[in-house]
């Protein structure tokens, strides 16, 4: 399970990487979402993994510890996958705007000679 | 794509016929095969985003999907419900965007150079070092025995202090409501500078022109009897958009069901506040944006304003009471019919995330939407003052 999660989280990892340092706005948008998804998962999995141990605890009863997952991790990552919403948004509408000003895609605002 | 979906087949029919004895063997063979399905739309994604914008988006949906299994075998429904309903707002708002992009041609002058294809080498190197480091050091802490006495502390205290017994909410909106608070206004401060920036927005000159649909609904609707312009729009996908609207209603009740169960079981604000986002964007979605605005009037900016004061005011709310600022205080309330309702200052605070997260989804994506809709306002008075 660890291996599959870590190689899973490395392939994001590399492909956010990848199309980030690629010159067109598109890339570098769906680059970000990507990393964003690998990092998410990396936070996620530093509280490691536990199947069926989701912290919902009981309402009456002493409370063991250890019969739950980690719950930092989750909320850290709660709030990130939000916030990884709206700086999406943010960074598509300034690539929109700066398309409009430039008339390329390129993200250095002009093409390579 | 085909190994993907042989991949999903696979594992899904799989699922079906396995005997509980076997789980546990067999578990990892499913997880395996639902991130191989994970690692072809990532790797899918990248491969395509240049010339095939829309099959990268839909790929990139598929690796947030993928992401959401994750969440929910590894016992995080919070996150699971809050990474699926973003993941709906993600995809509508690049599709919003994709409209102002330029047209891409497969070659690209200079793109076979020698100097460009050295440097995509370089740069698969860089990616694959990146990805190969973090899959190491997630490995090797994922295999560590876990040692953080800080989550103890929580898990032994949410329920006796924080009064929830969903520990990632008593977390957000109880011990570290300061955060979520910092949280919140990065959140608003990002929608109204969506808004501001959009408002003096120029898109290049060649996206202002009528799409090529729309030519060819003009075209159709021109050649016909008896239909006028925009007769082919109006009937476009007649039924999906009768069932979107019937949704309407569905969907705030899930948003309140999400909101109100959010300090005992999995939802809460972001998750709630999203939901209702989704709600106002599928009536956008299925009908002409002037018919919903002349019906529906949302205020964004004052929903944004509204969570903003309510969270701030209900962490001043403890002062009062002679406590810190964000001191929360809970008790159960007995509803008729409903039974025992929980009720912690808590979920007021709660009500402002919820509100914020609503006013800035709806203001990012109606800000993108109206693009298309004053262009088009534009184009058609150019229109006619060239007939004069």
């Amino acid at each position: 399970m660890e291996l599959i999660l870590s190689l899973g989280i490395g392939i994001l990892v590399a492909s956010g990487t990848w199309l980030v340092m690629r010159p067109r706005s598109f890339q570098v948008i769906v680059g970000l979402c990507l990393l964003s998804y690998g990092v998410n998962l990396f936070i996620f999995s530093m509280g490691r993994l536990r199947t069926a141990a989701a912290p919902i605890l009981p309402k009456s009863g002493e409370i063991d510890p250890t019969a739950f997952t980690d719950p930092i991790p989750q909320a850290l990552v709660l709030t990130a996958i939000v916030i990884s919403f709206a700086t999406t948004a943010l960074f598509l509408v300034v690539l929109l705007a700066s398309r409009g000003f430039t008339g390329t895609d390129h993200v250095d605002g002009k093409e390579r000679q | 794509m085909l190994i993907g979906l042989f991949c999903a087949t696979y594992s899904l029919w799989g699922a079906s016929r396995l005997t509980p004895a076997l789980m546990l063997d067999n578990a990892s063979v499913i997880f395996a095969l639902i991130w191989v399905v994970g690692a072809a739309c990532a790797v899918g994604a990248a491969w395509q985003a240049k010339y095939h914008r829309f099959a990268a988006l839909i790929l990139l949906g598929g690796a947030g999907l993928v992401t959401v299994v994750t969440f929910v075998w590894f016992s995080a429904p919070d996150l699971a419900v809050t990474q699926l309903l973003v993941e709906i707002v993600t995809t509508v708002l690049l599709l919003l965007g994709l409209r102002w992009l330029p047209k891409r041609r497969e070659e690209i002058s200079g793109d076979a150079l020698l100097r460009s294809r050295i440097r995509r080498r370089v740069d698969l190197v860089i990616a694959l070092c990146c990805g190969g480091g973090i899959a190491l050091i997630s490995y090797i802490v994922m295999t560590m025995a876990p040692g953080n006495l800080a989550s103890d502390w929580f898990l032994e205290h949410a329920y006796a202090e924080g009064g929830g017994t969903n520990v990632v909410n008593v977390i957000l909106v109880d011990f570290r409501g300061f955060d979520t608070f910092g949280e919140i206004a990065v959140l608003a401060i990002v929608g109204l500078t969506v808004f501001a920036l959009l408002r003096r927005f120029r898109p290049a000159m060649e996206s202002n022109e009528m799409t090529e649909q729309q030519r060819w609904q003009n075209a159709y609707d021109d050649a016909q009897d008896g239909r006028e312009r925009g007769d082919t729009v109006r009937d476009y996908l007649l039924v999906p958009g009768v069932i979107m609207q019937w949704m309407f209603p569905v969907i705030m009740v899930l948003a309140a069901q999400l909101f109100f169960r959010g300090h005992d079981l999995p939802g809460g604000g972001f998750a709630a506040g999203v939901a209702l986002a989704i709600a106002f964007l599928l009536q956008y979605l299925a009908a002409d944006v002037t018919w919903i605005e002349d019906r529906l009037r949302i205020l964004p900016v004052r929903w944004i304003g509204f969570g903003l004061l309510v969270a701030v005011g209900t962490g001043m709310g403890s002062w009062m009471f002679g406590y810190p600022f964000m001191t929360t205080y809970s008790q159960y309330v007995r509803v008729p019919l409903i039974g025992d309702v929980p009720a912690a200052s808590a979920l007021i605070f709660d009500l402002g995330v919820f509100a914020t997260v609503v006013g800035a989804v709806v203001l990012m994506l109606i800000a993108i939407a109206h693009q298309s809709l004053r262009w088009s306002r534009a184009r058609s008075a150019a229109e006619e003052k060239e007939d004069e």
